[in-house]
């Protein structure tokens, strides 16, 4: 794989001495678009037809009415008259990651909510995507493979993720998903260089559309950048998004260039509907954190969740957050931030109730039995049908 | 690694009954539970569950899209040659409304079959449970109720063809042949059949078929398939 | 690459050997755990067992599983060879509420999993050793919701842990009560 991005590095850098020139994208075929009953386009839609309807009925989808809602109004909204085409579907994977199929099917995963920094950037992805299905790219991919180098890609992605987890059991049926596997459609494909440039380009063009800020597409990929520059780690490694698309630096200054063009020569929106955006994966960041604390990715969760409180977003949560991780990653010279962040986290309004058994917990390991009790009151109180009731009051009773 | 293991073990037992045509069948109609003696009636047929082969990102990606297609035509059209040779018919299936309970009640049971059907082919036929020598109880549980209900049937006929093991396992069995000097046809099915009382989920009957000769893209060999994979069901 | 797929084609062929065998009711002993059964098991061959762990189905693991884990010592992980970098290690000072954190989180970077809901967590005796069990559902690759049932004890610095999990429909509820059997009729050498 590396050697693979090395090589479309070297040819990115080759025609990169081009001048640049903004010419309008428009779309392939019109709205409503269905195939003729014949043939592989069609046998391709039967089948994402059923994987949509296993993904749609999926435990591991997100259901959140209003969430759905909303991500649904941003698609229309940059789409216009080919909105009934699409269907986006949330799904749990806490990775950054948003997949479209040739259906008019659109995956976006949970790890691009807790990314996204407002309404701008996340309409960047979705537009990003639509841009795919209107140049048909997955259509002329699917015709246009190269048997032998997809096969080895794909089975060295799966054989790296099995090895990976380290899992010698027959205990869960791991036929491959779905959802797994259209998740990994994303990289296996691998979109030409010049179709994700045109996806690209199609995505802020839509923007215009949403009324939305295009200065903000580059930056949810410089915030990327530097999140996997925290983790100390190869920016292709992790994010399936990444092993699938060209190099990064490229694509801001891309990104860049068109958003110019654009507003230069018309209107420059400024929206970019941080607050409506916040808003409404509020009631799903608990889970997001809590589903990012449990990849055990530290550096990186650690850089998110830093990101998030600095732009002041839902801060009793995200201390609250903070200081699990740093609990979880169990470095000594830690540990003072985990108490700091609990302390901090009570100063705000969102704050979870978990965060008193928390600091309960720290009181009771230190032995400071009253203190503990006082907190795991607290807990109690405002949580009374904890899960774990039974046994919080086991550790009042045992440390009196 | 597990996926390894498990895609590994089929496939290596592929490989080696490939270019015959064989069915395991396991039935308890004549096991230790008497009330199967009576006759079996009332079978409605699930929607065939056919595998997103589509997804291999391997060669022959654009056959397979046509076999997909043509397959569940074909499927249909055999199940209704079958079912005007039964003696009892079968009781028409319509797929209930997308948002209604039971909607999401049968797509949670079609993903739990696919799980029985796998477990009954690993630990009856491959690494067999030694507690269930004389025994064959697998069941889905007596929440299929809910299916009797919608369906007005009594049994539940589930067909599960191309196992989505072969997507990631389809591939894998390529190179596995291609190292054992085997030679493999991109045409390989396996596929499993299985009958439930929808009164307790019980698995009455439970067909395995592994077969090189299927290719179900064409109508007589689809006819000849789906009938091989149906053999011995009550009728 | 085929070099590797050579390797684990010959493992797999040294090993199609290993079989299942009975696990007959009565007293049972595994490793640190004497226990008592109401009903016949399975025991798994390792090489398809939880993290190659001393495992027990009655129809098939992944229907229905039951693990034994014995004498984790301070500073390990819950499951044998797995990267202490990325998985939780125990310390011998946790508590329960930290206790299910190490399991769920080993459980969900194992399976690629997600918890989908959280059940109670209480204390219980184990064979006399003070300890506790909890129970949870999740979701893994192949979209099927499982529940989990753990009880575990710290004894001596050393975590003993016996591990349930079953599908939600129907086999959960089917073995529940004779797991929880082997539990309360259980006692930990050490």
């Amino acid at each position: 794989m590396k050697n693979f991005l090395i090589f479309l590095l070297c040819s990115v850098l080759s025609v990169s001495s081009h001048a640049y020139e903004f010419k309008r994208l428009t779309p392939d075929f019109s709205a409503n678009y269905t195939p003729e009953l014949s043939g592989t386009e069609a046998g391709l839609w039967m089948q994402m037809d059923e994987a949509e309807k296993n993904i749609k009925h999926s435990p591991l989808r997100i259901n959140n009415d209003n969430l759905n809602v909303y991500l649904n109004s941003i698609l229309c909204r940059l789409s216009e008259e080919y909105c009934a085409d699409f269907r986006i579907y949330i799904i749990r994977n806490p990775y950054f990651n948003a997949t479209m199929a040739p259906n008019g099917m659109m995956q976006i995963w949970s790890g691009l909510l807790l990314r996204a920094r407002n309404e701008a950037q996340l309409a960047t992805v979705i537009g990003h995507e639509i841009g795919h299905y209107l140049k048909q790219h997955s259509l002329k991919r699917f015709n246009d493979i190269n048997a032998k180098s997809s096969f080895m890609s794909f089975l060295s992605l799966g054989i790296a993720g099995a090895v990976a987890t380290g899992n010698l059991s027959a205990d869960i049926g791991s036929a491959a998903s779905d959802l797994t596997q259209l998740g990994l459609m994303a990289s296996i494909f691998s979109y030409s260089r010049d179709n994700e440039r045109e996806a690209d380009q199609y995505g802020i063009q839509l923007l215009e559309n949403a009324g939305l800020d295009n200065r903000e597409a580059a930056k949810i990929w410089e915030n990327l950048i530097a999140e996997k520059e925290a983790a100390d780690e190869d920016i292709s490694s992790g994010s399936v998004f990444f092993a699938s698309h060209p190099d990064p630096g490229e694509r801001i200054i891309n990104l860049n260039n068109h958003a110019n063009a654009i507003n230069q020569a018309g209107k420059i929106f400024t929206n970019t509907n941080s607050g409506i955006y916040w808003q409404n994966i509020k009631p799903i960041l608990p889970l997001l954190y809590q589903d990012e604390l449990n990849l055990r990715q530290f550096k990186q969760s650690e850089y998110v969740f830093k990101s998030l409180l600095k732009d002041d977003i839902s801060p009793g949560l995200t201390h609250f957050y903070l200081g699990e991780l740093y609990r979880l990653n169990g470095e000594d010279e830690q540990q003072h931030l985990v108490k700091s962040h609990y302390q901090q986290s009570i100063n705000y309004p969102d704050h979870p109730s978990e965060v008193y058994r928390s600091l309960g917990l720290i009181e009771y390991k230190s032995r400071n039995f009253s203190k503990a009790k006082e907190y795991f009151t607290s807990y109690l109180d405002k949580n009374p049908e904890a899960n774990d009731k039974e046994m919080i009051e086991f550790y009042m009773n045992f440390g009196a | 690694m597990e996926v390894f293991f498990r895609f590994l073990s089929l496939t290596l037992l592929l490989l080696i009954v490939s270019g015959c045509a064989t069915t395991t069948n396991f039935s308890s109609v004549d096991s230790i539970n008497q009330q199967y003696s009576k006759n079996i009636s009332k079978i409605t047929v699930m929607p065939a569950d056919v595998s997103l082969s589509i997804l291999n990102a391997g060669g022959g990606l654009e056959p397979q899209a046509e076999w997909t297609e043509a397959a569940i035509q074909n499927i249909n059209q055999a199940l209704e040659v079958i079912d005007n040779e039964r003696t009892s018919n079968f009781v028409e299936y319509k797929p209930p409304e997308e948002n209604s309970a039971v909607y999401n009640t049968i797509v949670e049971y079609e993903r739990l079959h696919r799980a029985i059907g796998q477990a009954i082919i690993f630990n009856k036929l491959y690494y067999p449970l030694p507690t269930k020598k004389n025994l064959f109880d697998w069941t889905l549980g007596d929440g299929t109720v809910a299916i009797k209900e919608y369906t007005d049937a009594d049994y539940a006929l589930f067909i599960h063809i191309n196992d989505s093991y072969s997507s990631g396992g389809r591939v894998l069995l390529q190179v596995a042949a291609a190292l054992l000097g085997v030679g493999v046809g991109g045409g390989q099915q396996a596929g499993f059949a299985t009958l439930v009382d929808l009164s307790n989920g019980n698995v009455v009957w439970f067909n395995f078929l592994q077969s090189s000769a299927g290719d179900l893209r064409t109508e007589e060999p689809a006819l000849k398939t789906v009938k091989l994979l149906l053999d011995g069901l009550p009728d | 690459m085929i070099r590797k797929i050579a390797t684990v084609i010959t493992i797999v062929l040294i090993t199609a050997c290993n079989q299942h065998t009975v696990v007959e009711s009565g007293q049972q002993t595994i490793d640190s755990f004497l226990v008592q059964t109401s009903n016949q098991w399975n025991l798994i061959p390792r090489q398809f067992s939880t993290a190659g762990l001393p495992t027990w189905t009655v129809d098939g693991g992944s229907l229905n599983s039951l693990t034994f884990i014995s004498e984790i010592k301070d500073g390990e992980t819950l499951f044998p060879n797995t990267d202490k970098k990325k998985f939780d290690t125990f310390n011998k000072d946790m508590l329960p509420t930290e206790l299910v954190e190490l399991v769920e989180s080993t459980l969900l970077l194992s399976y690629n999993a997600k918890v989908t809901n959280k059940g109670q967590l209480k204390p219980i005796k184990i064979g006399g050793s003070q300890g506790f069990d909890f129970e949870f559902e999740f979701v893994g690759d192949d979209e099927i919701t499982r529940k989990a049932y753990v009880a575990a004890a710290i004894k001596n610095e050393q975590l003993h842990l016996i591990l349930f999990q079953a599908t939600k429909i129907h086999y959960y509820d089917e073995l529940i009560d004779s797991v929880k059997y082997i539990v309360n009729t259980a006692t930990i050498k050490s």
